[in-house]
């Protein structure tokens, strides 16, 4: 049972202040690390056909300032290959809103020019009014991914064993969702 | 008084290396002394010495200054995956005569921190097989600091306290060999 085309109804975009989208990977075995975009489009529609996400994330605005590091993910042909491939992009073939507020999504990622079936689950939170009488909607979702299918090749063997950087990665997206005049 | 020195394989002025070895020196007790070696950069490219030739002072000043200390903290970089050229240099200098060298026996933990996500792990792992073979007895742990840069609070402690509880187990095992030898 889903609500998709009365949850979303009309044209949304992700606010560029209170939405984030982030990845963790695993690193030395027991860390965790994350960084996130800052720069990103989302745009939703619903209508009486569903609902239809589209969206893209620039590599350029990811939040690593050490400029070695930086170096490495951002432009590393291992890591994000960023001059050649300046975003990540997704779009949805079926979204489905459940009346419980869970919500799942699938959909095509594209990374590096390599476009993948992918699927997120999570939750969303009916449309509200905002303060200044806009209309606001809230969803979370989470995959976790293998980078290997996306061509993001970096390892190393730790000393005392084990990989540097996990190969699985979870992808995290918070966006708010603001109704469009 | 126990002495402990520090050797920091950073020449840097501002040096996270040197920085650590800071931190660490505060989870010393108060019977330990503690003097990091700034001559690093003094000692000349190793040249098998011959008879009759003068050893170069600045090696003499280092293998004196771990001949008199209990133990040896070492807080290495990586270049490269390893270790810096410079600070190898100094150990094989340090490592003659062998096998009566200074460092022969004596306890010695390696630390290290990097701007990258590992820590420095490749070096810390080569300075320890460096120092297990020029024969000193060599603290079975490793430390690895990554993204140094935010990696130290304001109050003199690692960021992550969890790190610096690593840290300060690392420290306790170094002097805890010092009072055995």
């Amino acid at each position: 049972m889903t609500a998709s085309t009365q949850a979303l109804a009309g044209t949304f975009v992700a606010d560029q202040v209170h939405s984030s989208f982030q990845f963790t990977v695993r690193h030395m075995g027991v860390g965790k690390f994350s960084a996130k975009f800052d720069d990103f489009d989302v745009t939703v529609v619903g209508d009486e056909q569903g609902v239809r996400v589209e969206g893209a994330v620039r590599v350029e605005s990811i939040s690593i300032k050490q400029p070695d590091f930086r170096g490495h993910v951002v432009s590393g042909a291992d890591f994000f290959d960023g001059s050649n491939y300046p975003e990540l992009s997704f779009r949805s073939t079926k979204v489905a809103l459940n009346d419980d507020g869970t919500a799942q999504i699938d959909g095509e990622l594209t990374i590096k020019g390599i476009t993948k079936p992918f699927s997120a689950t999570g939750t969303y939170l009916p449309v509200t009014e905002d303060p200044w009488g806009g209309l606001r909607s809230g969803v979370d979702f989470e995959a976790t991914v293998d980078r290997r299918d996306w061509n993001f090749g970096w390892q190393a063997p730790l000393p005392k064993g084990g990989d540097a950087l996990g190969w699985q990665v979870t992808l995290t997206a918070h966006a708010e969702l603001v109704k469009q005049a | 008084m126990l002495k402990i020195l520090g050797i920091s394989g950073s020449l840097r002025a501002g040096s996270h290396n040197r920085r650590l070895l800071e931190v660490a020196a505060t989870e010393l007790p108060a019977e330990v002394s503690f003097e990091i070696y700034n001559g690093l950069g003094d000692i000349p490219p190793y040249l098998e010495e011959e008879e009759g030739d003068p050893t170069p002072e600045s090696v003499t000043a280092l293998r004196d200054a771990v001949h008199a200390a209990d133990a040896v903290l070492l807080a290495t970089p990586e270049y490269n995956g390893s270790i810096p050229g410079q600070l190898k240099n100094a150990l094989d200098w340090a490592s003659r005569p062998f096998p009566d060298n200074s460092l022969r026996n004596k306890p010695v933990a390696v630390i290290g921190a990097s701007t990258g996500l590992f820590g420095a792990v490749w070096a810390q792992a080569e300075l320890r097989k460096v120092l297990t073979t020029i024969g000193a007895t060599v603290v079975d742990a490793e430390l690895p600091v990554g993204q140094a840069h935010d990696a130290f609070g304001d109050d003199n402690r690692l960021a992550d306290p969890d790190l610096h509880k690593a840290l300060a187990d690392i420290v306790k095992q170094l002097v805890e060999a010092a009072k055995a030898a």
